[in-house]
């Protein structure tokens, strides 16, 4: 319960913190709005009153505060639209790409970092290394084209981007797939090294000497004692990786036409739409924390030590 | 007469390129500084000889570079808008590659004092709710325009109106308060579309539900996903759009449009990249229209501040640039060089023979001389961060600014940021751009009177601000063409800015898809003729 309240004054934090980033930032949503054309003082007068940005500042933040604490994030200045509609349209194909990244990143990570572990300085580990190091440094954007360019343009198996709802199931896993990877892959990455290296360490405890020493073979060693205290660590990672999934996939979602929040909020950044990249910043916090707060409640399963404590 | 007078403000643009180039694959263009003609042509407007019968059916897959955040007709400014407005919304009038036709008024006349255009609107035109258009929309529609609390970024082109009266369901009235040449142009562009008041009550004209009469109907509108249009049934051209609709999609990366088109994701891409166009052109499974832009890319200096407040140190960096060269490195050499006015040479209103042909450093380095800066000075230059070519403009105007001893610090920052900058006057020089219009006298107006809201060099010409003003009423379209040219004359020696370059937009499509009609105005009117071949 604590833990839930301290993330209170975090969150109004970065409230403030997005609130006088954006307006330290010079131009508002009106020059946004009226870049290309004739600036019309008029017209320009009229937009600001209407979107209330004439008042001062401070005035704005407590307004926003206040409609904040009655759990209204406001209206987008360019869509008019509630931003929790906003966000809500963008939040299916972010969850859904970020889950399925998740997913790809486990499958290929988990596997390859027990082999990996288990075949010490040896082929597989090498290779295993090899790839990871590939897929750490590797941009993302590169590997989207790569991918692009072979599995859609090349080969024609996959369409190169785009997003369909979820009422046509095919198309939309066939559009999933290749951003999934892309962005499964550095996840993948750092997962494989971890659990790797979390492995080797706890195949050095004493407790699996013992087990060895039992005479259990060695799959039960390494599935029923060691793996499962490897993957704390992992699971730490995992956190933070997921929080980078919803809000940091602004490159993937741009290179694939995917829809999600990522690229909903760059655009409001440059369009200036200042309730729009508060209530997004606002989520995207609220989800880091909630996030954490999970993997804190899976440790508890993972660690039987930390229950007592 | 209707006719003569559509006949009289016919902005011809490149509308004799489109002719010119509707033949051979080898023609090159006609006219204007790319005369020469090369293997491939440069300019390809629509496809080659007979296509056949248009056939109705099928969904036409397009993809573009942004969501369009407003749809509103008489609120936005973006391209994407534009692009969907243009078939779901009509105006009185409509401009074909330069030419002002008849739309939702089939018929209008003027009087000979320019002062009153009488419009007979066309019967039987329904609004997509189904309520039939009257004189009465028309008012609506232009006095919204007008309203300041509609926030028209094009307001003030409407200021000329005085009154709008109806005297019967399909006649509609404009008073004027001067003569206004460009007038008729101004009723033919989508920003002056007439929509549907009861849409306007109900919610407004950016949400899921238009309020046009025109050939296609928002569907689905899905933010930064898709925007669905279907064929508007009772749309009152027969047989009319052929397409069952069109489904546009949005991606921002240069690359992933490229592969969508390649690989056969979609069927139409708007506007591929410059450095892809040869790729593409190269790809049998496509074909590609273009050639033509509509963007006009310069250099301005502020005249308010020293030293670009003397002529001869405007002079000597027009004389500097080496034209072709920006246009080489900006945009893989795709465009026309602006060697005089702001008008490409193929262009209405502009001078056809080079003023600056290739850069003269000597002659730029004796009138900086003379100017009292032997040695040159520094400066900056503004250049919006995010247009990759408007960086690669800046950059090379950069390296030839050096070679006569000007030294030019690049400042690439957000156009949020840069425009406020540019409009307060905060800066010594910007690169940047404009849209062409339809009538050259909005951008000669507002980006160059010394009145002009766009005229952030700060610069005040009487000869120039003149001629303006005397072309906009004069009705005899030769007379009022050799006004311009010689208002271009004096931008070009005199100005506040240096025009670079145009620049030269593509669309590649599938083989299927027919009935394509570019207009560089630019204009999307044509996509109510496509049709797809399978």
């Amino acid at each position: 319960m604590t833990r839930v309240l301290a993330t209170i004054p975090v969150l109004l934090g970065i409230v403030l913190l997005a609130f006088v980033l954006m307006r330290l930032v010079p131009g508002d949503v009106v020059d946004a709005m009226l870049a290309e054309s004739a600036q019309d003082p008029l017209v320009a007068a009229e937009l600001r009153r209407v979107f209330g940005l004439d008042r001062p500042a401070p005035v704005q933040l407590l307004d926003y505060l206040g409609g904040l604490a009655r759990g209204d994030l406001g209206t987008s200045l360019r869509t008019g639209r509630p931003v929790l509609e906003e966000i809500g349209a963008r939040l299916p194909a972010t969850l859904e790409l970020a889950i399925a990244a998740l997913i790809v990143s486990l499958i290929v990570a988990i596997p390859s970092g027990v082999i990996s572990a288990t075949r010490r300085n040896r082929l597989p580990d090498y290779a295993a290394r090899a790839v990871s190091l590939f897929g750490l440094s590797v941009p993302n954007f590169w590997l989207g084209i790569l991918l692009i360019t072979l599995f859609a343009v090349q080969l024609r198996l996959l369409p190169s981007g785009g997003f369909a709802s979820f009422s046509d199931p095919v198309t939309n896993l066939k559009l999933l797939i290749m951003p999934a990877v892309t962005l499964g892959a550095s996840i993948a990455a750092v997962t494989m090294r971890m659990t790797r290296s979390s492995l080797l360490e706890v195949l050095e405890q004493e407790y699996v000497r013992t087990a060895r020493s039992k005479g259990l073979r060695e799959r039960s060693v390494i599935y029923g004692h060691a793996l499962r205290n490897a993957l704390i660590p992992v699971v730490t990672i995992l956190g933070i990786q997921t929080g980078r999934l919803l809000g940091g996939t602004v490159v993937i979602e741009q290179v694939f036409g995917w829809p999600g929040i990522g690229s909903m909020v760059v655009r409001a950044i440059s369009q200036r739409d200042y309730p729009l990249i508060q209530g997004s910043v606002v989520f995207l916090a609220l989800t880091f924390v909630l996030v954490n707060l999970a993997v804190d409640i899976l440790y508890l399963y993972l660690d039987p030590k930390l229950r007592r404590g | 007469m209707p006719t003569s007078i559509a006949r009289s403000i016919v902005i011809a643009l490149a509308a004799a390129l489109v002719v010119a180039c509707s033949g051979a694959p080898t023609a090159g263009p006609a006219g204007g500084a790319s005369a020469t003609a090369t293997p491939v042509a440069k300019v390809r407007m629509q496809d080659d000889g007979t296509t056949g019968t248009p056939k109705s059916g099928g969904r036409l897959k397009m993809l573009i570079r942004l969501d369009a955040t407003e749809l509103d007709p008489h609120k936005t400014n973006e391209t994407s808008s534009y692009l969907v407005n243009e078939s779901t919304y009509e105006s009185l009038l409509e401009a074909v590659s330069g030419e002002i036709k008849a739309s939702l008024a089939e018929s209008w006349t003027v009087t000979p004092d320019g002062l009153a255009y009488t419009f007979k609107l066309r019967p039987n035109v329904k609004f997509h709710s189904g309520r039939p258009l009257t004189s009465a929309d028309v008012k609506y529609s232009i006095e919204r325009i007008m309203d300041a609390a509609t926030a028209s970024p094009r307001r003030a082109n409407y200021a000329g109106i005085n009154t709008i009266e109806t005297p019967d369901a399909s006649t509609a009235v404009f008073k004027l308060r001067t003569p206004f040449a460009p007038f008729l142009a101004l009723m033919a562009t989508s920003g002056a579309s007439i929509v549907d008041k009861g849409v306007v009550d109900a919610g407004g004209l950016n949400g899921a539900v238009d309020g046009g009469t025109g050939p296609f109907v928002v569907k689905e509108r899905v933010k930064g996903q898709q925007i669905v249009l279907d064929k508007n049934p009772s749309y009152w051209r027969s047989g009319m759009p052929y397409l069952d609709g069109i489904t546009i999609t949005f991606n921002p990366d240069d690359n992933a449009r490229t592969a969508a088109v390649k690989s056969g994701t979609v069927d139409f891409l708007w506007r591929a990249a410059p450095e892809f166009i040869e790729s593409l052109k190269a790809d049998s499974n496509l074909k590609w229209y273009g050639g033509i832009g509509s963007l006009s890319l310069h250099m301005v200096v502020n005249t308010k501040k020293k030293p670009f407040d003397d002529v001869r140190v405007r002079q000597a960096i027009f004389h500097a640039l080496d034209r072709d060269q920006i246009l080489a490195v900006a945009n893989s050499g795709l465009g026309t060089t602006l060697k005089a006015g702001y008008l490409p040479p193929d262009r209405w209103g502009s001078i056809k023979e080079p003023i600056y042909d290739r850069p003269d450093t000597a002659k730029a380095k004796a009138l900086l001389t003379e100017a009292g800066y032997p040695t040159g000075f520094k400066t900056t230059l503004l250049v919006i961060s995010t247009s990759a070519f408007q960086v690669r403009s800046a950059e090379a105007e950069q390296q030839q600014l050096k070679a006569i001893g000007i030294d030019v610090e690049l400042k690439p920052v957000e156009a949020t940021v840069a425009n406020p900058a540019i409009a307060a006057g905060n800066f010594d020089m910007y690169q940047s751009g404009f849209s062409m219009t339809l009538d050259p006298d909005e951008i000669f107006s507002r980006a160059f009177l010394s009145t002009g809201g766009n005229n952030y060099g700060k610069w005040s010409d009487p000869e120039y601000d003149a001629l303006i003003v005397k072309a906009r009423a004069q009705t005899d379209r030769a007379e009022r063409e050799k006004t311009y040219q010689q208002a271009e004359r004096i931008l070009a020696t005199r100005g506040p800015a240096a025009m670079t370059w145009a620049s030269a937009d593509f669309d590649v499509v599938q083989k299927k898809v027919m009935g394509y009609k570019g207009d560089p105005t630019p204009g999307y009117r044509f996509y109510r003729e496509l049709w797809l071949n399978q």
